[in-house]
């Protein structure tokens, strides 16, 4: 067979033309799956940081609503003293709250205090310690040892962050005539009476109070909170406040009845008396005036073999409070008495606050002190205190 | 032996009561409040006992424990407790900060589906009053000439839209006034408000 020329420089042209079609093809294809893959890879880059930022937002948000919390909160302050006498610095209570809180249903609460004796001795007191259940929106069941519910002072404004002064009203301390705390068990919470009053109430029963016996007479009502019930009855009362914002007006009352007690040489011996309390306290805001007062009464019975009489302890605070608008300064003045079977103390304070921030003020106050011996001494007192 | 008397037995058993008639389910919690009403109960409540504390002091979570421990102690209701909760935790927001330059093309839609008035008498009128002279220490007062509202609708609505702090004043302004819901046009609403009013 024979093939012309013309013939055959047509098919090796044919030839060439397709064989670099077919190179350049097969190069676009091998360059196409390169960029895919590439573009591939990207792809599984980008979607595997994705899903790590997911795992971090996720971890990020699980503090903020844990079916368990762990919380910690309080107040302290330090202090400088002067009197007569001469002058010292002192460091005041460090009061540590620790909340253990499940949900909205349970809450463990504690309060310690941590001062320090004029030996330099640190003592460690347990103020309270409760488990809260929320039973619903207007009652919580709390059981432990609490801060009594009686009167308003001795449960909300003795921190040294809130109190306005750096001591306490006469009366409103510990041994004074404003129980400290009891152990038992109570039911307190809130509901709306009406639109223009906020109610709130407290009702316990707990193992109650002692009285303080010195050469069988009573000297001092004791409330620490017994962990004991020697005279085997149980005490019972409440608080029943309300509060008006329209007014900001406050305003509560405490009544409480059962037995107290006696205790000699910080012992309690089984003899007991009949223990009634009464309280009445207020709190109004105008602006930045703030006006608080509260009296407080516990009554004693006699004993019933005649050898001891009954005896009273009442106490009454008022306190005016001023914030200058604007600024971050404060005046305030209290007068208080406490009446004892055997003495009446009396203290007038005045003094001026800087508050650094809500939580954060340094307090200076005169305070004048009288007794029936008139041996009380007027002091100087310069606090710091901190709530946290 | 004679372990409790009759009395003590009575308080008991209503505790008893009490415990079985709550729920003891449990589902999403704390339930969300209502931040605009959350306003109002804070500055109501929380200044009864103490200074009121800002809410960018601490954290929404410590907010949710200190908010249930002020439950206790001061009687609060859930319900006020939630909504307290709500405009502390929404008040430590840190929002992206808008800058508005010209208040008359900034969006004028209201997404609260409520006037001016409603609005201030709903959130502002906690810290602000009534009187708009300011309930709480180193609120501005609005009827003051030389005042607040001296400033320019620009600056007033930088302030609406980003919370501003005031000399004085316990805490600062939040955005929007501690309620995410409203939008520009409802924060114009209010500023026309307080312009007519004040």
């Amino acid at each position: 067979m024979r093939i012309s020329k013309h013939a055959l420089r047509r098919s090796l042209l044919t030839l060439a033309i397709s064989g670099a079609i077919a190179s350049t093809y097969s190069a676009a294809l091998l360059a196409a799956d390169s960029t895919n893959n590439s573009a591939s890879q990207e792809i599984e880059t980008l979607w595997q940081t994705v899903e790590k930022l997911n795992q971090q937002i996720a971890q990020a948000e699980e503090w903020k609503s844990p079916n368990t919390l762990i919380h910690m909160a309080g107040y302290a302050d330090v202090n400088y003293i002067s009197t007569d006498d001469g002058s010292n610095f002192a460091t005041g209570a460090f009061a540590p709250i620790f909340h253990y809180q499940y949900q909205d249903k349970v809450m463990l609460e504690t309060e310690l205090a941590f001062s320090v004796d004029e030996m330099g001795e640190t003592e460690v007191e347990m103020e309270y310690f409760t488990i809260d259940y929320f039973l619903n929106d207007n009652a919580a069941l709390v059981m432990g040892r609490f801060l009594s519910p009686l009167g308003q002072f001795r449960q909300n404004y003795h921190p040294s962050w809130i109190n306005k002064l750096p001591s306490a009203p006469q009366g409103f301390g510990h041994g004074g005539a404003a129980p400290i705390a009891d152990v038992g068990v109570q039911v307190r919470g809130g509901f709306k009476m009406g639109s223009s009053i906020n109610a709130n109430y407290a009702v316990y029963t707990g193992n109650g109070v002692g009285a303080e016996m010195a050469d069988d007479e009573l000297e001092e009502a004791h409330s620490p909170g017994f962990n004991a019930d020697v005279d085997g009855a149980k005490n019972y009362g409440g608080r029943f406040g309300m509060y008006m914002p329209t007014s900001k007006l406050d305003v509560g009352f405490s009544w409480a009845t059962g037995k107290a007690g006696e205790i000699t040489d910080e012992v309690q011996t089984g003899v007991k008396r009949d223990w009634d309390f009464i309280g009445a306290d207020f709190t109004w805001h105008l602006g930045g005036l703030d006006v608080r007062g509260e009296y407080v009464k516990q009554s004693y019975g006699e004993r019933s073999d005649g050898t001891s009489e009954g005896v009273d302890f009442d106490a009454t605070y008022v306190q005016v409070a001023y914030r200058f608008p604007a600024t971050k300064w404060e005046v305030v003045a209290r007068t208080s008495t406490y009446n004892k079977p055997e003495d009446t103390l009396k203290r007038s304070s005045a003094g001026v606050n800087y508050i650094f921030t809500s939580s954060v003020l340094t307090k200076l106050a005169y305070e004048s002190n009288d007794n029936d011996a008139g041996d009380a001494q007027d002091r100087i007192l310069l606090q710091m205190a901190y709530g946290f | 032996m004679k372990i409790f008397n009759l009395k003590t037995y009575a308080l008991i058993a209503a505790a008893g009561l009490l415990t079985l008639s709550s729920s003891l389910t449990a589902g999403e919690w704390p339930p969300t409040g209502n931040a605009s009403k959350g306003a109002k109960a804070w500055a109501d409540n929380c200044g009864r006992c103490h200074n009121i504390r800002d809410g960018k002091e601490l954290r929404d979570d410590q907010w949710i424990s200190t908010m249930f421990h002020m439950r206790m102690r001061a009687g609060l209701t859930g319900q006020d407790t939630r909504d307290i909760l709500s405009f502390l935790q929404a008040s430590n927001n840190v929002p992206v900060k808008k800058i508005v330059r010209n208040t008359s093309k900034v969006s004028t839609e209201a997404t609260a589906g409520l006037t001016g008035k409603d609005i201030y008498t709903q959130t502002c009128i906690a810290c602000h009053g009534g009187d708009g002279k300011g309930a709480l220490p180193g609120t501005p007062n609005f009827t003051d000439k030389h005042g607040r509202l001296s400033k320019t609708d620009d600056e007033l609505m930088n302030s609406l839209i980003n919370g501003i702090q005031s000399p004085g004043s316990p805490m600062a302004m939040p955005a929007k006034g501690g309620n995410s819901e409203l939008a520009t046009g409802d924060l114009k609403n209010v500023l026309e408000y307080l312009r007519k009013t004040f």
